[in-house]
């Protein structure tokens, strides 16, 4: 699907902008392939890409209403730093918000 | 059977810093949509020359978006890049000035030069410029 | 061209057309270099250098010159554009441009995770992708357009009816750092998960949950830093999760 491919594109060119590191940029991208496989609302899907204070925040929507909600937001939750999903008048949104630099962590093996 | 045509439209504040939003958006389509790797590159050149126009003449230096709804048929590939400002010629230049010579008027002879067909006209009522670029694919 | 400049060109055309003034070409040959350079520009980012590209839409620049007829009241710019843009394409049809960009573009790959994997080291963190270019000597976009590419990205949808049981447990392991997959029942999944990946994936994911090595050993033994280990392994369980969705939504139907 061309969509998908645009969007993790086209989210990487701002997220460029933006001074994102590699790393925070792919984890994005990947969470954004993960949300546009979701099953549209309406023929018509939209991706917002707005600039945050950490970073980039994303909302995509307007998708049907799913059962796989904790587990998508887990999911995305290991990908970019917040998910959420949030009900819309014309459907669920996803929120993401995405950090530039990942986070210091204690590195363990 | 006939495809849907595929429609994408993609809209970013009028400035220079985005316009690799246009060419990024194209790579993408270009990922299931088999596009020649020279058609692809002329038509990166032609959105970057139309949204290019439409960063420098459509806002006077002020802020406004532009939007490039991309439609990807069997058979052409649609470009149509729109704004909403007032298209303000700059004003009379009186020296030699290559660059903004270039980028301001040549822009339109290269797309036609790389698309098939190039279609300028006001905006919905009256505001703005709306540039559509058709190329013709071959079957495939 | 500005109106001035219009009278100039105009003039000289005329002075070189007309009364074979061989000067007035010269003049015009150097005037309109900059006008050539402008459009060589814009065809910069192909991986052809910049200066061919000029040498050869000043051979269209010349052409332009010399064929241009005076008389017609054409201006001058609508046919030099043209004719020089039509040097510089044909540039590229010469040298089968097409033909190599999939190499390239698998060269470009190679020599970014290369240079991405040594900036991780020495930085001790993620190079933003502005410094990944910069390293590379390649455009912002470029390097966007090949990282994505490298990746296999589904072509299918993500998107299945869940299934509770063995998902369960292999989810919420890929939710935490370190997933366990010896623990997942169902093999033949786990199977289908690791056919979706490439061979480097595959080994790292083999490496970690088979062999029970850990990131820094990994790292050490396919001689990458331990970051780049953590974010192979990270895609390629996302990956491996889309695929098993995938194979039991084909089989619930």
């Amino acid at each position: 699907m061309s969509c998908r491919a645009v969007g993790r594109l086209v989210a990487g060119g701002v997220a460029c902008r933006l001074g994102f590191e590699v790393e925070q940029m792919e984890d994005l991208q990947l969470a954004i392939e993960a949300v546009l496989s979701r099953q549209a609302a309406q023929r018509i899907l939209m991706l917002e890409l707005c600039r945050s204070e950490s970073g980039l925040e994303v909302r995509v929507g307007p998708f049907a209403p799913a059962d796989d909600e904790t587990r998508l937001r887990h999911l995305l939750c290991t990908l970019v730093g917040d998910a959420d999903v949030q009900d819309s008048g014309d459907g669920e949104w996803i929120v993401l918000n995405a950090t530039k630099q990942r986070a210091l962590v204690p590195t363990s093996s | 059977m006939k495809m849907d045509d595929t429609q994408i439209r993609l809209t970013f504040p009028a400035k220079p810093d985005y316009l690799l939003l246009a060419r990024l958006a194209l790579a993408g389509l270009a990922r299931s949509v088999p596009l020649d790797p020279e058609l692809l590159a002329d038509m990166k050149l032609a959105v970057t020359e139309a949204c290019g126009n439409a960063v420098r003449h459509a806002y006077g230096g002020g802020e406004g978006p532009v939007s490039v709804v991309f439609v990807a048929g069997d058979d052409r590939l649609e470009m149509i890049v729109e704004d909403r400002g007032s298209g303000l010629d700059p004003s009379a230049i009186l020296e030699w000035d290559v660059e903004k010579r270039v980028n301001g008027g040549m822009g339109m002879t290269i797309i036609r030069e790389l698309v098939d067909k190039v279609d300028v006209a006001p905006g919905a009522d009256g505001r703005g410029t709306v540039v559509r670029m058709t190329k013709y694919l071959a079957p495939s | 061209m500005t109106r001035v400049m219009d009278r100039n060109i105009n003039a000289l055309l005329v002075a070189y057309h007309r009364d074979g003034d061989a000067e007035a070409r010269e003049h015009l040959l150097v005037d309109l270099m900059p006008l050539v350079r402008a459009l060589a520009s814009r065809y910069a980012g192909r991986g052809e250098p910049l200066e061919d590209l000029v040498q050869v839409g000043a051979l269209g620049l010349i052409k332009a010159v010399d064929r241009f007829d005076v008389d017609r009241g054409v201006e001058f710019s609508s046919y030099a554009v043209p004719t020089i843009v039509g040097e510089i394409r044909r540039h590229f049809r010469d040298k089968a441009w097409a033909m190599h960009v999939p190499r390239r573009l698998k060269e470009l790959s190679v020599r970014l995770s290369r240079v991405l994997d040594e900036l991780t080291t020495e930085l001790g963190r993620s190079p933003t992708v502005q410094e990944l270019a910069e390293a590379t000597g390649v455009e912002e976009e470029e390097v966007i357009d090949a990282l994505d590419s490298a990746h296999a990205y589904s072509t299918r949808s993500l998107h299945a009816p869940f299934d509770d049981e063995g998902e369960d447990s292999l989810f919420d392991k890929l939710g935490a750092e370190e997933p366990g997959y010896a623990d997942v029942e169902d093999g033949s999944l786990v199977r289908a998960g690791l056919d979706a990946l490439d061979a480097r994936e595959r080994r790292i994911v083999e490496l970690r949950f088979f062999e029970e090595m850990t990131q820094s050993q990994i790292a050490a033994e396919l001689g990458i830093s331990q970051m780049h280990v953590s974010r192979l392994l990270r895609r390629a369980l996302v990956t491996m999760r889309g695929k098993i969705d995938q194979v039991m939504g084909d089989e619930n139907g």
